[in-house]
C-alpha cells in the first residue's frame, strides 16, 4: 500500500499542493485560492495532485499518513479586521497600555524611507475599543511578590461587564504575571466556571516574558483569531476525515515547526504568519541534503522580496515580530522583507531612477500583461531586455505584450533623458541592488559573512535576477530550485515538530547559590513544558532533541543576546559555572558586534530562559535522477537575443527547455532556461550545472 | 542636475542608497551595544556620514540635534590636524566641547576618517549622550550654577584610537570623572563596534563600484539634495513669518526667556533672523551657536527634506542666520549650556518649526504638510540606589511622551514623543520597575493635555508612581519647561498651544491604605496627602516612603480655530475622556447633553457666536500678556 505525505500551502493567489509517496517521488499541483472558503481550495489542489497520480482524492487521502497544512486564515482575519469580539482584563491603572502602544505603533514595521516622511504616519486602527478593556485591582512586584491582592469583586464585575457585551473571548494580562501567574489563573478560572463557552487566554501561559505591552498584544491576538482558527482547523480535519484521512491534521507554525489541531486550539496564534516559514524549513532541509550549513533563502514574489537564513543548519528567530504595526512576542522564524518584486513600479524622482515600493500587483499587473497597467515594472524591463519569452510566460498560458512594456518604459526614459534600453537596464540594476542590500543586511548585520553562504532562490521572479543580486551581495553560489514555484509547500513536508517555551526570570549579580537554584529550576520548568507537549503527542523523550538557551546582557543594557547552555541538561549549574557563562557571553557578543566590543570584566545579567525541543520527521530521501550527458544540446529549445552588460548590448544566447534538463548537464552563460513558472538567466561569466535533484547550481566560471 | 548625469542614474541611486543604509546601520549597531537606556530607548544619539571636507551627507534617524553639529567638530579636527599629530587610517577622535561640535558636554562624539590607500574617502561620526561626565551633580546638569565648569569635564578633540591602536590611557581619562563608568565604557565600545561595521561596508562598496565613483557620488548627493530643496523653496510663496515663544526657569531664576524669529523667504533662500531674543541666561538652559546649527536641522529636515536624504550639509546653502553673540541661542564660553538640547535648543527648533509650517500653510501645494508645534520635553533625572543597592541614574522616558501636533487636515497622534527624536519607544512599566526602585500606580493618555484647534493635537502621557523598595530616598531633578506658561511651542492658524507640563509631589499619602483594601488609586485626587507640591520647571527634590510622584506631559498643539471643529469630533473627544464637557463648551463652543453627550447644534451655533464676539472685545497680543522684567 502506498503511503503519502501531503502538504498544502494557501497563498494569496494560489493554493499549492505537494504529494510525496513512500519512494520519495513527488507530484505538485496548484489551484486558485478560494478566500471565502479556503477548505475548498485545499481540497481542489489535493484533487489535482491525486489526478496526476491517476487516483481519486479519497484513495489518496486514505493512504495519506501525514497531511500538513499552512494556513493564512488568522493573518487574513487580522488584516481584514474580521476577528472575534474580544474583551481584555488588565491591572487597574493600565487600561491605556494598548492605545499608548509604547509610543511607537505609528512607525513599527515601517522602512527607513517610510519613516523619513513622518507626516503621514499615524497609529494603526485600534485593535480593541476602550469599552472592551476593563481594569481589576491587583498588583505583583518585580520580584513576583503580591503587593495588592486580587480584588475578586472587581474581577467578577469585569467579567460580567464583558459578558453583557456578548464577547466571544477574554484576554487577561496583568503586570508581572510571568513571575507570578496566580491572579491571571484565578480570573481565568472564574471566567471558565461561569462562561465555559468563552475562549479565554492568559498572558502567563501564552507568552511568559517581560514587557506588558507585547505580552498583552500576544494574548489579545490569540483571542482574536483563536475561535476562528480552532473552527477552521476542526472543519478541515473533519472534511479530510470524511474523505478517508485517518491521522491527525498537522499545522504549520510561525516558529518553523508543525503541530496538531489540539495545540492550535489552545494557542492558535502559533500559526499566525506561518506560510513563509515553509520556504525557510525547505532551506534547512537542503542545507542538510547538500551539506551546506549556511543558506540564504530568498523568495521573489510580485510585490515583495523575502529573505531568511539558515545558519549552521539552524533557524533564526525574530526578536520583535509585528503584525499590522502591533508588536508581539512569540518564537517566529525571522523573515525580512523589502517592497521589491516583479510588479514593482519604476519612476523618475527628480531625475533619479527609483523602483518600488509601489507595486502594480497582479491586477492590473505589469504593462506587458495588457490588463490596463500603464506604469513600467521590473517584469516589463525583464521582457524588454530579452530575459522573458512573451509567448512562454507561465508555460504559454499567458501572452506578454512587448510593445506595451516598451511604451511604459519609454515614458520614464524620456524624463530621465536616457535610452529605452539603458532605462530597462537601470530598472534591473536598481531592483537587483535593493535585493542585494537586504540580503547583505540580513547576513552582515547579524555578524555573518555572506561569502560563507549558499543562496537559494524561489518565487516567480527570482530566477531571472538571482545571479545578479547574489553576486552584488557577495555570495558565491546559487541554487535555483526545480520546484521553486511550490517550495513553501515542499518545505512544510520537511518541517520537524518543534516546541519552544520561554520564561523570563530577571537575575542580576551577585550570582549566589540561590541564583543558581533559580536558574536550574527555571531551566527545568521550560524543559518540562517541552517534554509534556511531546508526551501529549505520545512521543518518547529519546526522539526529542532538546536545547536550552539563555538570553543575557551586560548590566544596564536593554538588548539581550542568546547563548546556548547545554550543560544545564547534564547537571545542575553551580556558582563555579559563572566564569564559563561569562566567557561564553563575551565570545557570543563579540561574534555579533565585532572585536573590542565585549566589556570583559563588566557584569552581566540574565533575562529569559528558552527550551527548544525538536523531533525530526523521517521521510524517504529525495529521488535522484540518473546521470545524463554533460552536453545540454538535448535540452536546447531555441536561440534568442538578450541584453548582457558584459557585452554592452544584445547577444544571441541559448534557450533551454526546463523540462528537458538532465542530471549533469552544463549550461554555459549567456543562456536562459525557460521553465513552467519562471525563466533562469545565466549571465556570460556564469556556469549552470544541473544536479541529481535537477536543481541548477550557478557559479562564476573559472578565471572570469 | 547636469552633474548627476555623469554617473548613470541607476548607479547613483544604488550607491546613494547603500551609503545611506550604512549610516543608519551604524546607529542600529550602536543601540545594541550600548547599555544606556538614554541610547537604547530614548535614542539620544545620532550618526553622520560626511564627505572628505566634513560636510554632512547623511544623518541617522535618531536625535537630530546631535547629528548636525558633528560636521562642525569634523571641520575643527581637519583644521587642527597638526596639533593632533595628523589624521591617519584607524584613528578615532573623541570630544565633547559644545563650542566645537556638540549641543552640550554630555554628548561625547567619536569621529573616524575612512581611508583607502592613503586617500581620505569620507568621515564617520557618532554622537552619544552620556548620562554623566562629571561636574557638581550626578547627570552633569549644572543645576543652580552659572558656569560651564560645573557641568562636567569638557574634552577638546583627543585620539582614543590611533592608527588602529586602542589607547587605554585615553579611555581612563575619558572615564575618570564620570559617575557612570560602566555605561560610558560600553558606549565607547558601541562607537568602535559601529565604526568597524560601517567601514567594512564602505570598503565593500568601493570594491564593487570603484573609489572614483563613490567619491563622485558623495559630492553629487549634495548637488541632488540641494537642487531638490531649492526647487521646493521656489514653489513656496515668498514672504515673512514670525513667532515669539517663551521658556521658563534657568535653574537660578524662575523667569521667562523669550525666543523670537522672523523667517524671510525669497526665491530659493531663507533668512532666519533671531533679533529680539533674550540675552544668555545665568543657568544651564542656553545653547551655543554650534548647537543652534543642530536645532535648525531639527526643524528644517522634517519640514522640507521628508522625501530626500537628510543631507544636513546643504542647509548652509539655503539658509542664512542672523543673530547676535551672547543670547540664549548663542551663549559664549563659559556660560552653562548643559540643558541645551532639551531647553533653549528646543525653543529655537520650535520657533523655526512654527515659521516653516506657516510658510507651508501658505501654499496650496504644501498645506497638507503643515502642522502645529510639538510639546516640549518634561524631563526628570532620577538618581539613588536600585533595590539591589547598585547605584542608579536614569532619565525617565515618560517625560518625553508628549502628543504629536495637529495637521491642516487631521488630529495629532496621541502619546508620540518629541520633535527632536521622532522614533522613540516608551519603555514598558515592567522594564522600569525591574531597574528603578518604583511602583507605577497608573499610566494613561492624559486628559485635558491636547492643544485645541479645528484639528487637535495628540494627548500627552500622565503617570504616577511611588518609591518602592528604595534603599535611600530617590533624588529627582526636574528639567522641564512650560510649567509657568504653555508658550514654549505654538498652535498655528488659530490653534491653541498644548497644556502645561506638570510634575507634582503628593507628600505622605494614604496609598498603602488603598493597597490594604485591595484597591489601586488611579487618579491623584483620590489620595489624601500631607502636602502637595506643584514643582517649578526646574527643581531638585527627594521622594521617599508614601510620596506619590505625578507627571503630566503636554500634548501636541492645535491647528485652526477650535470653533471650527466638527461638533461630532468634539463629542467623540468628550466620550474618550480627551477633555471635559466644560472644555467642549468654553473652548470649542460646543454644547453637549451631559447625560447622552448628544450635540445641541442650535445652542452650539449660539455659543460659538458669543465666543467670537467676546474675542473681538478682549483680544490682546501675546507680548501684551507676557510681562517682561
Amino acid at each position: 500500500m502506498a503511503k503519502y505525505n501531503v502538504s498544502v500551502d494557501v497563498g494569496g493567489t494560489f493554493t499549492d499542493c505537494v504529494v510525496m509517496d513512500e519512494k520519495g517521488h513527488t507530484s505538485i499541483a496548484k489551484s486558485l485560492t478560494t478566500p471565502i472558503d479556503p477548505i475548498k481550495g485545499v481540497l481542489d489542489a489535493t484533487l489535482i495532485a491525486a489526478e496526476q497520480r491517476s487516483i481519486s482524492l479519497d484513495d489518496l487521502l486514505k493512504d495519506t499518513v501525514r497531511f500538513i497544512h499552512g494556513t493564512t486564515v488568522g493573518t487574513n482575519a487580522l488584516t481584514e479586521r474580521k476577528f472575534a469580539k474580544v474583551g481584555l482584563i488588565t491591572t487597574k491603572g493600565f487600561r491605556d497600555t494598548i492605545h499608548i502602544g509604547r509610543m511607537s505603533s505609528r512607525f513599527i514595521g515601517k522602512t527607513v524611507r517610510e519613516r523619513l516622511d513622518w507626516a503621514p504616519l499615524v497609529n494603526p486602527p485600534h485593535i480593541i475599543s476602550l469599552d472592551y478593556v476593563v481594569e481589576v485591582s491587583e498588583r505583583v512586584d518585580m520580584a513576583g511578590n503580591i503587593v495588592v491582592e486580587l480584588n475578586v469583586e472587581e474581577a467578577e464585575q469585569a467579567i460580567e461587564t464583558l459578558a453583557r457585551k456578548k464577547i466571544e473571548g477574554i484576554a487577561i494580562c496583568f503586570l508581572w504575571s510571568f513571575l507570578n501567574p496566580t491572579h491571571e489563573q484565578k480570573v481565568k478560572q472564574m471566567v471558565f466556571s461561569k462562561y465555559p463557552h468563552i475562549f479565554c487566554s492568559i498572558s502567563s501561559e501564552i507568552a511568559p516574558v517581560i514587557g506588558e505591552y507585547e505580552r498583552m498584544i500576544t494574548c489579545l491576538l490569540n483571542c482574536f483569531v483563536g475561535p476562528l482558527l480552532a473552527t477552521y482547523c476542526a472543519n478541515l480535519e473533519r472534511a479530510l476525515r470524511e474523505k478517508g484521512y485517518r491521522y491527525p491534521l498537522m499545522l504549520m507554525k510561525a516558529d518553523g515547526g508543525i503541530t496538531t489541531v489540539e495545540e492550535v486550539k489552545a494557542i492558535p496564534i502559533v500559526t499566525l504568519d506561518s506560510g513563509p516559514a515553509g520556504g525557510t524549513i525547505g532551506g534547512r532541509r537542503l542545507s542538510r541534503l547538500y551539506n551546506r550549513p549556511n543558506i540564504i533563502c530568498t523568495d521573489v514574489g510580485g510585490t515583495t522580496f523575502d529573505v531568511s537564513l539558515v545558519a549552521g543548519s539552524e533557524l533564526e528567530y525574530d526578536p520583535e515580530p509585528n503584525i499590522n504595526q502591533y508588536s508581539y512576542t512569540l518564537p517566529k522564524v525571522l523573515i525580512d522583507s523589502v517592497g521589491a518584486g516583479g510588479s514593482s513600479i519604476a519612476w523618475s524622482d527628480r531625475g533619479v531612477l527609483r523602483v518600488g515600493p509601489t507595486s502594480a500587483g497582479s491586477n492590473p499587473g505589469p504593462a506587458c500583461y495588457d490588463r490596463g497597467g500603464e506604469q513600467p515594472t521590473v517584469t516589463d524591463a525583464d521582457l524588454v531586455l530579452g530575459y522573458l519569452n512573451p509567448d512562454y510566460f507561465w508555460g504559454g498560458r499567458m501572452k506578454l505584450k512587448k510593445e506595451k512594456a516598451e511604451g511604459a518604459i519609454k515614458r520614464i526614459a524620456d524624463e530621465l533623458n536616457m535610452s529605452l534600453i539603458d532605462t530597462a537596464l537601470g530598472i534591473r540594476k536598481v531592483v537587483d541592488a535593493e535585493m542585494a542590500d537586504l540580503t547583505r543586511r540580513c547576513t552582515m548585520e547579524r555578524g555573518y559573512d555572506p561569502r560563507e553562504f549558499t543562496l537559494l532562490v524561489y518565487g516567480g521572479s527570482g530566477p531571472v535576477h538571482a545571479w545578479r543580486y547574489t553576486e552584488e551581495a557577495g555570495v558565491k553560489e546559487v541554487i535555483v530550485l526545480s520546484n521553486s514555484s511550490v517550495f513553501s509547500a515542499y518545505g512544510m513536508q520537511r518541517a520537524p515538530e518543534i516546541y519552544i517555551a520561554n520564561k523570563s526570570r530577571p537575575l542580576i549579580p551577585p550570582f549566589t547559590a540561590a541564583t543558581f537554584n533559580v536558574i536550574n529550576t527555571t531551566c527545568a520548568e521550560v524543559r518540562d513544558r517541552i517534554y509534556s507537549l511531546f508526551e501529549a503527542r505520545g512521543i518518547p523523550k529519546e526522539e526529542i532533541r532538546l536545547r536550552v538557551f539563555l538570553f543575557a546582557r551586560y548590566l544596564l543594557q536593554s538588548h539581550e543576546v542568546m547563548m546556548e547552555i547545554p550543560e544545564v541538561l547534564e547537571r545542575p549549574l553551580t556558582e563555579a559555572d559563572i566564569g564559563m557563562l561569562q566567557e561564553r557571553f563575551h565570545a557570543t557578543y563579540e561574534g555579533i558586534y565585532g572585536k573590542d566590543t565585549a566589556l570583559v570584566g563588566g557584569g552581566i545579567e540574565f533575562m529569559t530562559f528558552r527550551a527548544e525541543g525538536t523531533r525530526e520527521i523521517s521521510l524517504p530521501p529525495e529521488p535522484k535522477a540518473t546521470e545524463g550527458p554533460q552536453d545540454a544540446s538535448r535540452a536546447l529549445k531555441s536561440q534568442r537575443k538578450a541584453y548582457f552588460e558584459e557585452y554592452g548590448g544584445f547577444v544571441p544566447c541559448n534557450v533551454y527547455d526546463g523540462d528537458k534538463l538532465e542530471n549533469g548537464m552544463v549550461l554555459e552563460g549567456p543562456s536562459i532556461v525557460e521553465r513552467m513558472g519562471d525563466s533562469v538567466v545565466i549571465p556570460p561569466h556564469v556556469r549552470g550545472e544541473v544536479d541529481q535533484y535537477l536543481n541548477i547550481f550557478l557559479t562564476r566560471k573559472e578565471g572570469s | 542636475m547636469s552633474q548627476v548625469r555623469k554617473i548613470d542614474p541607476a548607479t547613483f541611486q544604488v550607491v546613494m542608497h547603500r551609503l545611506w543604509s550604512i549610516n543608519n546601520e551604524q546607529g542600529l549597531i550602536c543601540t545594541k551595544i550600548s547599555g544606556s537606556q538614554i541610547i537604547t530607548e530614548c535614542y539620544d544619539f545620532n550618526t553622520a556620514l560626511m564627505n572628505k571636507n566634513g560636510d554632512t551627507i547623511f544623518i541617522g534617524q535618531y536625535n537630530t540635534t546631535l547629528a548636525s553639529p558633528i560636521d562642525a567638530g569634523t571641520k575643527w579636527i581637519i583644521e587642527h590636524a597638526d596639533e593632533l599629530g595628523g589624521i591617519h587610517d584607524g584613528d578615532v577622535i573623541c570630544y565633547n566641547d559644545p563650542w566645537i561640535g556638540c549641543p552640550h558636554a554630555n554628548d561625547l562624539v567619536g569621529i573616524t576618517p575612512v581611508f583607502l590607500d592613503d586617500e581620505l574617502i569620507c568621515w564617520l561620526g557618532l554622537s552619544m549622550h552620556e548620562i554623566d561626565i562629571g561636574g557638581v551633580w550626578f547627570g552633569s546638569w549644572g543645576f543652580g550654577f552659572p558656569e560651564a565648569q560645573a557641568e562636567g569635564v569638557i574634552y577638546t578633540p583627543i585620539k582614543l584610537v590611533e592608527k588602529g591602536v586602542f589607547k587605554p590611557n585615553i579611555e581612563r581619562l575619558l572615564l575618570r570623572n564620570s559617575r557612570t563608568v560602566i555605561v560610558n565604557q560600553l558606549n565607547l565600545r558601541a562607537r568602535l563596534g559601529a565604526f568597524n561595521f560601517a567601514k567594512k561596508r564602505i570598503y565593500e562598496t568601493i570594491t564593487r563600484y570603484g573609489k572614483d565613483t563613490v567619491l563622485a557620488i558623495l559630492e553629487q548627493i549634495k548637488d541632488y539634495v540641494r537642487g531638490a530643496v531649492r526647487a521646493k523653496l521656489r514653489e513656496l510663496p515668498d514672504g515673512s513669518w514670525s513667532e515669539s515663544l517663551y521658556w521658563d526657569h534657568d535653574s537660578i531664576e524662575n523667569k521667562l526667556f523669550e525666543g523670537r524669529l522672523t523667517l524671510t523667504k525669497k526665491g530659493d533662500r531663507m533668512t532666519l533672523d533671531f533679533t529680539g531674543t533674550s540675552p544668555q541666561a545665568k543657568g544651564f538652559i542656553n545653547c551655543t551657536r554650534v548647537g543652534l546649527h543642530g536645532d535648525i536641522a531639527v526643524a528644517l529636515l522634517p519640514a522640507l527634506f521628508y522625501d530626500l536624504p537628510w543631507t544636513a550639509g546643504v542647509i548652509k546653502d539655503i539658509c542664512d542666520v542672523v543673530i547676535d553673540e551672547g543670547t540664549i541661542f548663542t551663549a559664549t564660553y563659559p556660560t552653562p549650556v548643559g540643558g541645551a538640547p532639551v531647553q533653549c535648543g528646543t525653543l529655537a527648533a520650535n520657533l523655526i518649526f512654527s515659521c516653516l509650517n506657516k510658510m507651508l500653510a501658505s501654499s496650496n501645494k504644501y498645506v497638507s504638510r503643515a502642522s502645529a508645534g510639538w510639546a516640549p520635553f518634561n524631563g526628570q533625572l532620577m538618581s539613588g540606589l536600585q533595590h539591589t543597592g547598585l547605584p542608579l541614574m536614569g532619565l525617565m522616558l515618560d517625560g518625553m511622551a508628549g502628543g504629536a501636533p495637529a495637521y491642516s487636515y487631521r488630529d495629532g497622534v496621541d502619546v508620540a514623543g518629541l520633535l527632536v527624536v521622532l522614533f522613540m519607544k516608551l519603555a514598558n512599566v515592567e522594564r522600569y520597575e525591574e531597574r528603578f526602585p518604583l511602583l507605577t500606580l497608573y499610566r494613561r493618555r492624559g486628559p485635558e493635555t491636547c492643544g485645541h484647534g479645528r484639528f487637535r493635537g495628540g494627548v500627552g502621557l500622565e503617570t504616577a508612581y511611588i518609591p518602592y523598595k528604595n534603599p535611600i530616598p530617590l533624588r529627582e531633578q526636574v528639567c522641564s519647561a512650560s510649567h509657568a506658561l504653555p508658550a514654549a511651542s505654538a498652535g498655528i492658524m488659530g490653534g491653541y498651544p498644548s497644556s502645561n507640563n506638570l510634575q507634582n509631589i503628593a507628600r505622605k499619602t494614604n496609598v498603602m491604605e488603598f493597597f490594604a483594601k485591595k484597591q489601586i488609586p488611579v487618579h491623584i485626587d483620590e489620595l489624601n496627602w500631607e502636602r502637595f507640591e506643584a514643582l517649578e520647571a526646574k527643581a531638585d527634590v527627594f521622594i521617599d516612603g508614601t510620596d506619590v510622584w505625578h507627571l503630566v506631559v503636554g500634548g501636541g498643539c492645535g491647528y485652526g480655530d477650535p470653533l471650527d471643529r466638527d461638533p461630532e469630533a468634539v463629542r467623540r473627544d468628550v466620550q474618550d475622556d480627551i477633555y471635559s464637557i466644560g472644555t467642549a463648551k468654553n473652548i470649542y463652543g460646543c454644547i453637549l447633553d451631559p447625560e447622552t453627550l448628544e450635540v445641541d447644534l442650535m445652542a452650539t451655533e449660539e455659543q460659538r457666536q458669543k465666543i467670537r464676539a467676546k474675542r473681538l472685545e478682549e483680544g490682546k497680543l501675546v507680548s501684551e500678556i507676557v510681562k517682561k522684567d
